[in-house]
């Protein structure tokens, strides 16, 4: 939880994109640089008309991107989406991270108190 | 969202449920509990809202539904900020192994709409060089801590 400014529809649209396997290793392909739609489609037991559909939805989300050469339109992966949407997970993971950091230091605490029950005050 | 703790669950239970143990870990850096209204019984309310040094408030409230000590918290939530209000359904399960615990929590939005909408209201536009190896494993995990 940590409330900032209202978030862009690009974050949305990011974690949808993001929220399915194929899409998710399209783009971690990606990230070692740009490839074609067959080269994409490869690894999967998948169409290319399949990967088409999923390869919009990462275009739609600003994830991807194609390149202009008519024969090849090679996929680019666009990094500033992600980046968002790790600075809010980011975020989010400090946040709890922070507050069961405190509960560890409590909880240290607490133990040798249950155990001289007679003798500590708490 | 699961975590581990070096202490038994009882003493966890306790620190989730204690209103004065919650006000001295749940409070994150620069907030502080404005109300902390924990009515620990089923069909009891609770709000639990913070401050921060510019003024701005956050906060989540709602009503118990399951509780069973010390293992598990059901109950029904609602972001303060939230404007369509919409009501998630929190459950805390903590399992105990040779006197460490295990916290488990999750969240069910009751649709898609309402996920996104919660997602859309903790960000800002600020940019960090992203690790794509670590996003996709906090998304891999997310996915299976968020019922």
């Amino acid at each position: 939880m940590g409330y900032g400014m209202i978030a862009s529809d690009r974050l949305d649209a990011t974690f949808i994109a993001l929220a399915d396997p194929t899409r998710r290793a399209i783009i971690a392909r990606l990230a070692s640089g740009d490839a074609s739609v067959t080269e994409l489609a490869a690894p999967f037991a998948m169409s290319q008309p399949a990967i088409s559909k999923h390869l919009k939805v990462l275009e739609r989300a600003g994830l991807v991107s194609r390149g202009r050469d008519a024969q090849r339109r090679p996929c680019r992966l666009e990094g500033k989406p992600l980046e968002a949407a790790n600075e809010w997970l980011e975020r989010y993971a400090k946040f709890w991270e922070n507050n069961f950091q405190r509960l560890d230091a409590l909880l240290n605490e607490m133990k040798p108190a249950r155990k001289k029950p007679a003798r500590q005050k708490r | 969202m699961t975590r581990r703790f070096d202490a038994p669950r009882a003493l966890v239970y306790d620190c989730y449920t204690t209103t004065e143990l919650l006000k001295r870990w749940m409070q994150p850096d620069g907030w502080t509990f404005v109300h902390c209204d924990n009515d620990l019984s089923v069909g009891g309310a609770f709000h639990w809202r913070w401050r921060n040094a510019q003024g701005h408030e956050m906060g989540i409230h709602g009503v118990y539904r399951e509780i069973m000590p010390p293992q598990r918290i059901m109950r029904a939530e609602i972001f303060d900020l939230d404007p369509t209000q919409s009501e998630s359904l929190g459950t805390l399960s903590l399992e105990e192994d040779n006197r460490k615990t295990t916290l488990t929590i999750r969240v069910l939005y009751p649709s898609q709409q309402a996920r996104d909408q919660a997602l859309k209201s903790c960000t800002d536009k600020s940019v960090v060089t992203a690790k794509l190896d670590t996003l996709l494993a906090e998304l891999e995990r997310m996915q299976t801590s968020a019922a």
